[in-house]
């Protein structure tokens, strides 16, 4: 007898399931197993596979996320590397979350730049800790204090320091362990919940940066971004099953729990922050971009309403890739996650390391690139923001500047300068125009694009200096010093600096260097940390008869020509003008700009048709452009068709009105 | 009966015989129009004239050089709103003033010479003034209930994570307002024929109400298929526009003022085919739209007509 014939014999179906649960329990196992061997997958690519950043801290965060009370709990385990040389005994840490208070120093500037707005409990955020140790130094719970490094306000609380009792001596590590609690808003600032569109950013305690010798760990401000250390994430995020997550880093395993939810761990390298977010409604679409530092996986995160736009999302994404890479450098990163957030969320349009926030609609018009600039900025971020990683507190525009710049001139680029915003129904708009001069157009004189984010006149100063001006100022440097030159330089200054945290002195002088043109300083003393003027114009342009006090004219008559060219503004900057006549002669001139007037003039059998200030349209800074020409005789087609429109509109709504009668 | 069609191609034929009605409002709203907007004109003209950067608007229309237009300190639409909302109030008083006129021609069966047409605009104009006073408050109190639910429901659907919703609940409410308000102008034009025809002020009010009750479908069918032609032809002009070369100043001027005319013409015709239905249905036509205007003296004198005159 075999001893499978004593064996008790069980029901069919019986042994249907034990199959399927010893199946079940051999694939969990493996995962299981997968999950334990992949703990630390190489998320970045590294020729010789060392570390791409300094790698100051390490986070490992477990965090639970409760999709009816929009609340989370973690916790956080920092390993800190002290790298400054010295001992440290304080360390401040940021609770971006804690912004989103009335009293706090970010709602109270807000309030002073949009009085109108109103407080909504709906948009209350807020990071606790519940409790803090520190190996081998005990529970410091008791000894977290708020500070306010930037302004007086005792009711802020976006930044906690501990002082431990003994210093972490340099060279060696200190480990934290922080219980938190969150509490996050109807999205305020792209951070919060919409629906059931969730985005996770800013939303554990972060460690400040020791840089130039001290802790640079700002408040949270309305205008300011975010600075941090690099380092190593391993994050695992525990949600609701039905939920599509994406995050910072790569995806490392994947768990379902017993309760209905799933645990997704992910694990990044080199970043300086992280970021998740998640929905039931994300539709995900994958592609491959053949990066030179290797292949990098594009994910999108597209709601359902806008599936249709995920293909449209992923060319622009990999439009941007491929723009990037070839002017500026390598994408070191195994993966890009592109997230497309629920459209009343206003979360659109931003950065995190290895991830961004797209913006779409479900009607946007092909003819609107407002998705394709959205992409090629944001991702334009994963550079500047993500790898060179300039303090943004402090020097905003070394981030959101540069990449104000990079995007404009990639979209140019891509559709060409007069249409690569808008090309519809007969109107069209490029996106160096629009969004670096006429941004910096309204506001041209109020801060220099050096000021501390935080110290700028208001909110629409920051944005149209910090964004608008940077752009035209660099734009203005490419006809100083010639395209190629202007991206041979930011080349080598991301190569450069890339996970080093620079400063704009360093940014000048790697333009200065790379262009070899030591006579840049006036032009950025003035346009960097000035904020002297651009205003050039044509104050008249006549031609009369030499011999004009003569009664009779003969035919081959002798013309004065006569241009009268004015520096409006304060900033000294030479220009070309160019003037045509109406034989079809042109004549440039070149004016150093010093003096505050010019006068041209010529003696010619050809009367002047036409004089123009920067001919080329080189000088974005010039904060007119009406006025940098003139011509003899007017031509009215312009203000007729404006006035025809005006018509139209007047006396369609007229009717519309007169209906009711 | 006559079929809805019916009443469409006869009210277009009205229409053209009494063109001089719908000449007169297309004058007046193009001459306010033209001045309510000069000032803008010379505005731009200041900037523009002798710029060479205009010729990015006037061989296209870049949406940015027009911004960077209006940022500078010479132009000011924002202080031109007030000329522009003067403009349309003395319109909506020219046509008030012409409206009796243009109805008490489409209730007759030959086409008003001009002195009639104007006596009866000067004869009416006060009743015609005292009843749209009387219709605004209806049609801003039961457009603004229908606004308020609209709102409602635009926060309930703002709630949910469909964005087409939102724009769907959108639209479909302002279908409901639109249908309303329509169905309440309906109701002012059959009010405003039988004050001409009976020169009674209130029980005009009535009869409109009884008569819109008895052929609301018929008369909505009307207004609805004439204003598809309009909207139709707003839509062609405007793909026309577009099609134009940009720097066809006057080409594109010619073609806006035919949208105009289009649009004013449209609601000419819809009074027109309302009258004739009204003729059809009317209680007794004859007595004073065969006789010339009653006079003023006459009217105030009616126990019907308390109303200033």
């Amino acid at each position: 007898m075999s001893r499978c014939d004593t064996m008790p014999r069980v029901p069919r179906a019986r042994s249907l399931l034990l199959a399927a649960a010893a199946v079940f329990l051999a694939l969990g196992a493996a995962r299981a197993q997968t999950w334990e061997q992949a703990v630390n997958p190489a998320a970045v690519y590294s020729a010789d596979g060392k570390p791409l950043s300094p790698r100051v801290v390490h986070y490992t965060i477990e965090a639970k996320y409760n999709e009816k009370a929009h609340t989370l709990d973690a916790t956080e385990t920092l390993v800190y590397r002290n790298l400054t040389g010295q001992p440290l005994d304080t360390f401040p840490f940021h609770m971006y979350l804690n912004g989103f208070q009335p009293e706090s120093t970010w709602a109270q500037e807000g309030h002073r730049d949009f009085p109108t707005l109103e407080w909504s409990e709906k948009n209350r955020g807020a990071v606790n800790i519940q409790q803090m140790t520190v190996e081998g130094m005990g529970d410091l719970t008791g000894q977290l204090q708020f500070i306010h490094p930037d302004d007086d306000n005792a009711g802020d609380r976006s930044v906690v320091e501990v002082k431990l009792p003994k210093p972490v001596p340099p060279g060696a590590s200190v480990t934290f362990h922080i219980k938190f609690y969150d509490v996050f808003p109807e999205v305020v600032a792209r951070t919060g919940y919409m629906h059931d569109f969730i985005m996770g950013a800013q939303w554990f305690p972060k460690v400040g940066v020791w840089w130039h010798g001290g802790w640079n760990c700002h408040q949270f401000h309305l205008n300011t971004e975010f600075f941090a250390d690099f380092g190593v994430y391993d994050v695992k995020l525990t949600l609701p099953r039905r939920y599509v997550t994406g995050a910072s880093g790569i995806e490392v395993g994947s768990q379902d729990n017993p309760d209905g939810t799933r645990t997704v761990t992910w694990h990044g390298e080199d970043i300086h922050d992280f970021a998740w977010t998640a929905s039931p409604r994300f539709v995900v679409a994958e592609g491959t971009f053949p990066g030179s530092a290797g292949p990098v996986k594009m994910r999108a995160l597209v709601l359902r309403p806008h599936a249709a736009q995920a293909q449209r999302y992923l060319t622009a994404l990999r439009q941007a890739m491929y723009y990037f890479d070839h002017w500026f450098g390598p994408y070191p990163y195994k993966q890009i996650t592109l997230v497309d957030p629920d459209p009343d969320s206003r979360a659109g349009g931003m950065e995190y390391p290895t991830l961004f926030t797209a913006d779409t609609n479900w009607w946007m018009p092909r003819g609107l690139l407002a998705p394709e600039v959205v992409v090629v900025h944001e991702y334009g971020h994963q550079y500047w923001y993500g790898m060179v990683a300039t303090n943004e507190f402090e020097e905003a525009w070394l981030d959101e500047g540069i990449n104000q710049y990079s995007e404009t001139s990639i979209m140019d680029e891509l559709y060409g300068p007069d249409r690569s915003l808008l090309d519809l129904w007969g109107a069209t708009a490029g996106d160096t125009e629009l969004f670096a001069h006429t941004f910096y157009v309204r506001s041209p004189d109020t801060d220099p694009i050096t000021r501390k984010a935080y110290e700028f006149m208001n909110n629409g100063a920051y944005g149209n200096v910090t964004y608008g001006k940077t752009a035209s100022v660099l734009h203005t440097l490419d006809g100083m010093v010639g395209k190629e030159t202007m991206r041979r330089a930011l080349h080598t200054y991301f190569l450069r600096y890339r996970f080093t945290h620079p400063t704009g002195e360093d940014f000048l002088k790697t333009v200065e260097e790379v262009s070899g043109r030591k006579d840049l300083r006036p032009f950025f003393d003035q346009a960097v940390y000035g904020t002297q003027v651009l205003d050039y114009e044509v104050l008249s342009v006549t031609s009369e008869p030499v011999n004009w006090w003569k009664p009779e004219r003969d035919s081959g008559a002798v013309f004065r020509s006569q241009v009268l060219v004015h520096r409006r503004g304060d900033f000294i900057f030479p220009v070309t003008v160019e003037v045509r006549f109406d034989d079809g002669q042109v004549v440039r001139e070149n004016w150093d700009g010093k003096d505050r007037w010019v006068r041209y003039t010529y003696d010619k059998k050809a009367k002047v048709v036409s004089a123009e200030v920067d001919p080329d349209h080189l000088i974005y800074l010039d904060r007119d452009l009406f006025n940098n020409s003139r011509t003899a005789k007017p031509d009215t087609t312009a203000a007729r068709k404006l006035h025809n429109y005006w018509l139209f509109f007047n006396q369609w709504m007229a009717q519309i009105v007169s209906w009711l009668i | 009966m006559a079929s809805g069609g019916g009443y469409i191609g006869r009210g277009a034929g009205l229409a053209r015989r009494d063109w001089p009605g719908l000449a007169w409002l297309y004058l007046s709203n193009l001459v306010l129009a033209a001045l309510a907007s000069t000032a803008l004109s010379a505005e731009f003209g200041s900037v523009l004239n002798t710029s060479l950067e205009a010729q990015r608007l006037a061989h296209g229309f870049d949406l940015a050089v027009f911004l960077d237009l209006l940022l500078r300190p010479e132009v000011t639409p924002r202080l031109l709103a007030p000329a522009s909302l003067s403009f349309a109030i003395a319109f909506g008083l020219v046509t008030l003033f012409l409206t009796p006129g243009i109805v008490q021609g489409f209730l007759s069966e030959e086409h008003p010479r001009r002195g009639a047409f104007f006596q009866a605009c000067g004869h009416w104009f006060w009743r015609f003034f005292w009843f749209a006073v009387l219709t605004l408050p209806v049609f801003g109190i039961v457009l603004g209930v229908l606004s308020l639910a609209r709102d409602a429901l635009l926060s309930w659907a703002e709630k949910s994570p469909e964005p087409r919703l939102y724009f769907y609940v959108g639209l479909g409410t302002l279908l409901v307002m639109w249908v309303a308000a329509v169905v309440l102008r309906l109701w002012f034009d059959l009010t405003q024929f039988a004050l001409v025809h009976s020169g009674k002020f209130w029980r005009s009010i009535a009869t409109g109400f009884r008569l819109l009750r008895r052929g609301c479908f018929r008369l909505f069918w009307i207004y609805f298929s004439i204003s598809l032609v309009g909207w139709l032809g707003l839509a062609a002009g405007l793909w026309l526009w577009v099609k134009l070369p940009p720097e066809r100043v006057g080409l594109a001027f010619l073609l806006g003022q035919a949208i105009l005319i289009l649009w004013l013409g449209t609601r000419y015709w819809q009074r027109a085919a309302e009258a004739l239905w009204f003729r059809e249905h009317a209680p007794a036509l004859e007595p004073a739209v065969a006789a010339p205007p009653a006079p003023v003296a006459a009217a105030a004198a009616s126990p019907e007509a308390p109303l200033p005159v």
